[in-house]
């Protein structure tokens, strides 16, 4: 443990993931800490991605063990993690295209059965996001870029994750609606939501978490808070290039 | 008049069409694998009425329920032990395996139960003929009618009004997003399966009112699904019963001018949608 105190909501420990025998993780640590915003950033190819989607059971590590408050859900398949609490936005959205906005949002509280929670974290995306109440019938995939990231953003919300995990949010999304959603995304924050972040946008990862960690093919080469690491010249110039 | 007794004849037949393939539509859009012996799990189906008549007495009609169910679980099984191996393999792989299921049923068939065609003879609806303005409605072909379209309407109602129903379709858009909903992927893969082959079991069961079984009476109908479900855009649940209902008029109407064209007609208007517009004319979800 890294300089973190406390129980950890989410506890990576040497963690090993590869995919057909190339190497994408290689002995990852990692803590999140509840209601902590931390980003995990890197080079394209460094392995945030495979990290996400193996805490969400999508892939399963060779070696390691990922405990989520309590739970180890290494081996475990995603239908038994994602109803723990967590949910991932992940990359590329993956929203249903022929489905509609209402579906695609409802499909978020799957794994919550009771229908008046779902109606009412339906209200909680909707303060979020209003634009969506005018779009709820049109299907997903005739949404712009931008507005299908919020409804994927929307729909990992549904389901009351206790951590949510989200997955190059900016990716092929105007810069203005990028800053709009990260000002959504730090009102979700602040409310207390814990929140495990890759992003591309290095200066909007660093000043949106409270700590950072920067994974270079596979291992954590750095890690500490936001601050510190972009107070220093050598990190910033050696892993953050900013 | 005789234009409207064909149409509305080929419109019966075309109801039983609708079922098949949107089984098989179901199937293809869920899992992304083509099922090349849906056809010959027809021929089941059929077989299992006529031996719930020839060994039980059962009227094609009482078998149906059964007949649904012991298809159903002829598609757990097939999913669990042949479709599910090769998930996520080569699209030869699949073709390859379920073109083998084909062979297997089909040989199997004739080695269990003879290449003799085999038939109910005088089933319950065969007494229900309606006669309607000028028309006759066979009844045999009218119970196979409404019985395909009541199970069509039900089976849309569930996938398109139930949770469960929904995280079907949520499957056979986005595999990986359903899972990261929590979605079990693998059980709707298999329900998929079930239902897939239950509507196989239906249509056997309502066609063995009007027709004889042998080991290849289920290859035309196997056919029809596939351009069905190719017309209706693949996937397409609703396209696939649309255009099972076209096929079976069309086929119908150019039997009246040519008879032994029928079944070439579709094959010929198959290939025109393949090259002209390959997502299918009705393209719809
Ligand atoms: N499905 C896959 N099959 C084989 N190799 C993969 C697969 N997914 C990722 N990899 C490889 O694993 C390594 C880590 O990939 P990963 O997608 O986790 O990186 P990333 O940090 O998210 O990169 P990016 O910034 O490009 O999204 C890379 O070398 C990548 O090529
Ligand atoms: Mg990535």
């Amino acid at each position: 443990m890294t300089g973190v105190g406390g129980p950890s909501l989410l506890a990576v420990r040497d963690l090993y993931l590869d995919y057909a025998g190339a190497v994408a993780l290689g002995g990852v640590d990692l803590d999140v800490l509840p209601g902590e915003a931390v980003a995990l950033v890197g080079a394209n190819g460094a392995g945030k991605s495979s990290l996400l989607a193996a805490v969400a059971g999508l892939h399963r590590p060779v070696r390691g063990s990922i405990v989520f408050d309590g739970h180890e859900v290494g081996r475990l398949a995603p239908h038994r993690i994602i109803p723990l609490g967590i949910a991932l936005v992940p990359e590329g959205r993956r929203l249903f295209p022929h489905l509609s906005v209402r579906r695609n949002l409802l499909l978020g509280a799957y794994h919550r059965r009771s229908r008046a929670e779902q109606e009412e974290q339906l209200d909680v995306v909707f303060d979020l996001f209003p634009f969506l109440k005018e779009r709820l019938r049109q299907r997903a995939g005739t949404l712009s870029g931008g507005e299908q990231q919020m409804v994927a953003l929307a729909r990992a919300l549904l389901g009351r994750p206790r951590l949510l995990m989200l997955d190059e949010l900016s990716l092929g999304v105007a810069p203005m609606v990028v800053s709009r959603m990260f000002e959504v995304l730090a009102r979700i924050r602040d409310s207390g939501m814990t929140i495990l972040l890759v992003e591309q946008k290095l200066q909007l990862a660093m000043e949106f978490a409270s700590r950072a960690y920067i994974l270079q093919t596979g291992r954590v080469v750095l890690s500490g808070s936001t601050a510190e690491l972009l107070a220093s010249e050598d990190v910033r110039r050696a892993y953050l290039g900013v | 008049m005789v234009v409207t007794q064909v149409l509305v004849s080929g419109l019966l037949v075309g109801g039983i069409y609708a079922l098949v393939a949107i089984g098989l539509t179901l199937i293809w859009g869920i899992l992304d694998v083509i099922n090349f012996a849906h056809g010959s799990y027809v021929m089941v189906g059929m077989y299992v009425a006529y031996f719930a008549w020839s060994l039980l007495g059962l009227d094609p009609l009482a078998a149906l329920p059964f007949d649904a169910v012991i298809l159903g679980a002829a598609g757990y099984l097939t999913y669990r032990f042949v479709i599910r191996p090769v998930m996520g393999k080569s699209a030869l792989s699949q073709i390859v395996i379920t073109f083998g299921l084909l062979m297997l049923l089909e040989g199997g068939a004739e080695v269990l139960w003879t290449p003799n065609s085999r038939g109910v003879p005088n089933p319950v609806s065969s007494h229900l003929n309606v006669h309607l303005g000028g028309i006759v409605l066979g009844g045999p072909q009218l119970v196979g009618f409404v019985g395909a379209i009541l199970f069509t309407l039900v089976l849309a109602g569930f996938i398109n009004f139930t949770r469960t129903g929904n995280a079907l379709r949520a499957t056979g858009e986005d595999r990986m997003g359903a899972a990261v909903m929590g979605i079990n992927v693998e059980r709707m893969n298999t329900l998929a399966w079930v239902l897939g082959l239950a509507c196989t079991g239906i249509a056997g069961a309502l066609l063995m009112n009007t027709y004889t079984v042998d080991p290849q009476a289920g290859v035309t109908f196997g056919l029809i699904a596939f351009i069905a479900v190719a017309l209706g855009g693949f996937g397409s649940v609703l396209g696939a019963g649309i255009a099972g209902l076209l096929l079976g008029m069309v086929q119908s109407l150019v039997s009246l001018y040519a008879s032994q064209y029928g079944l070439a007609a579709l094959v010929g208007l198959f290939l025109v949608v393949i090259l002209v517009r390959p997502t299918g004319i009705l393209g719809v979800r």
